[in-house]
C-alpha cells in the first residue's frame, strides 16, 4: 500500500515536517563570519534614509514666495483710493470674526479629537513596539 | 544582546551587531541559497552577497515584517539572481561540479538515511520549489511570508506546495524503505 495514499495533507504535512527538522540545517562553511566582516569592513557603511517628505522643498518655498507676493500685494492696494483689479474677488471671499472663533464649540471639539486620536496613536505605537521587542 | 538592540546598533554601523546577527542567521540563509543553487561555493557566495545587502540597506527596514522574513528576502532575490546569471552563462551546473556529492550525500539510502533522502528528494525539485519547500516545512514560515519572501502570489504558492508535496511523497517513498517511511508518518 503506498504510503502517500495512506497520509492525508496535515499527515504528509507533519511527516514532511518532522523530516525536515530532523535533518536541519545545510551548515554554513567554517570561516564565513569572518569572510562576511571582511567585505563589511572596505563595504560603504549603512546609511538611515530619512522618510521622503510629502512635500519636496521646492514646493514650500514656492508656497513661501507666493503668500508673501501676495501679502505685499494686498497691502501696496489697500491704501489705493481707486478700487483695484483684484477688489471684487478679495470682497468675495467669507469673512469672519477671529474674536467669536475661540467661543465656538466646534473649534474645542475639534482640539479635543486631535489630542484624543494623538494620544491613541502614541499608545498603539508603544504597544507595536513592545510587541516587536518580544518577537 | 537582542535581536532588536543588534538590528539598531548594526544601522549604525556597529560591526559586532552585525557579527551577532550573521551568527544568527548564517545556517538558514546559507541553506536557502543551498537550495536554490545546489552548489557550495555559489551558495557560500550568495550567502555573503545577502549579508553584505543587508548590511548596507539596513536602514531601509522599517520592522514592518519579522526581520528574518526580510533576510530571507534578499537571500532568495540574490540566489535566483545568480542562477540566471548561470542559466545565460555556458556554465552548467555540471561544469560547476555540482553533483560532486557531500559526505551527508554519499550516506546510503538503502540503509535508510532520511537526510540524504530528503536531500535527493530536493534535488529533484526545480530550484524555487526546493527553496519554497524548505521555507514552509523547515523555516516553518506561513504562505504570507513566503509570498513576502519570493514576490509570488499566494495562490501560486499554494500551487507549488501542493504538487511539491505529492513530488516528495513519491520520492521519499521510493527512496527510503516502506517501513522508514511508515515510521516517520506515524
Amino acid at each position: 500500500m503506498d504510503a502517500d495514499r495512506r497520509l492525508n495533507e496535515s499527515e504528509a504535512d507533519k511527516a514532511l515536517r518532522d523530516l525536515f527538522r530532523t535533518s536541519g540545517h545545510v551548515e554554513a562553511p567554517a570561516g564565513l563570519d569572518a569572510r562576511i566582516l571582511q567585505r563589511i569592513a572596505v563595504a560603504p557603511k549603512p546609511v538611515l534614509k530619512p522618510e521622503a517628505a510629502l512635500l519636496p522643498k521646492w514646493v514650500w518655498g514656492a508656497m513661501v514666495v507666493g503668500l508673501v507676493g501676495l501679502t505685499i500685494f494686498l497691502l501696496a492696494n489697500s491704501s489705493a483710493t481707486e478700487p483695484s483689479v483684484l477688489s471684487p474677488y478679495l470682497q468675495s471671499i467669507p469673512s469672519f470674526s477671529f474674536a467669536g472663533l475661540f467661543s465656538s464649540p466646534w473649534l474645542w471639539m475639534g482640539c479635543g479629537s486631535l489630542v484624543l486620536l494623538l494620544g491613541l496613536d502614541v499608545v498603539l505605537e508603544r504597544k507595536r513596539l513592545v510587541m516587536r521587542r518580544a518577537h | 544582546m537582542n535581536e532588536h538592540e543588534a538590528i539598531a546598533l548594526a544601522a549604525r554601523g556597529d560591526h559586532n551587531a552585525f557579527a551577532w546577527i550573521i551568527g544568527e542567521y548564517k545556517h538558514m540563509v546559507h541553506t536557502a541559497s543551498y537550495r536554490i543553487l545546489r552548489h557550495r561555493e555559489e551558495a557560500e557566495e550568495a550567502t555573503q552577497d545577502t549579508f553584505v545587502k543587508a548590511y548596507q540597506n539596513l536602514g531601509g527596514y522599517q520592522g514592518g515584517s519579522k526581520f528574518s522574513t526580510w533576510l530571507f528576502s534578499i537571500a532568495y532575490r540574490t540566489a535566483i539572481s545568480q542562477l540566471r546569471k548561470r542559466r545565460e552563462g555556458t556554465a552548467s551546473i555540471d561544469d560547476l561540479g555540482a553533483h560532486e556529492p557531500t559526505e551527508r550525500e554519499t550516506l546510503s539510502v538503502e540503509a535508510g538515511d532520511r537526510t540524504a533522502a530528503l536531500t535527493k528528494a530536493l534535488a529533484q525539485l526545480p530550484e524555487e520549489d526546493a527553496a519554497i519547500v524548505s521555507f514552509y516545512y523547515l523555516e516553518e514560515m506561513s504562505v504570507e511570508e513566503i509570498v513576502t519572501v519570493t514576490g509570488l502570489g499566494a495562490s501560486n504558492v499554494k500551487v507549488k506546495l501542493h504538487r511539491c508535496r505529492k513530488r516528495l511523497l513519491e520520492i521519499l517513498q521510493h527512496e527510503l524503505k516502506e517501513e522508514t517511511w511508515t515510521l516517520i508518518a506515524d
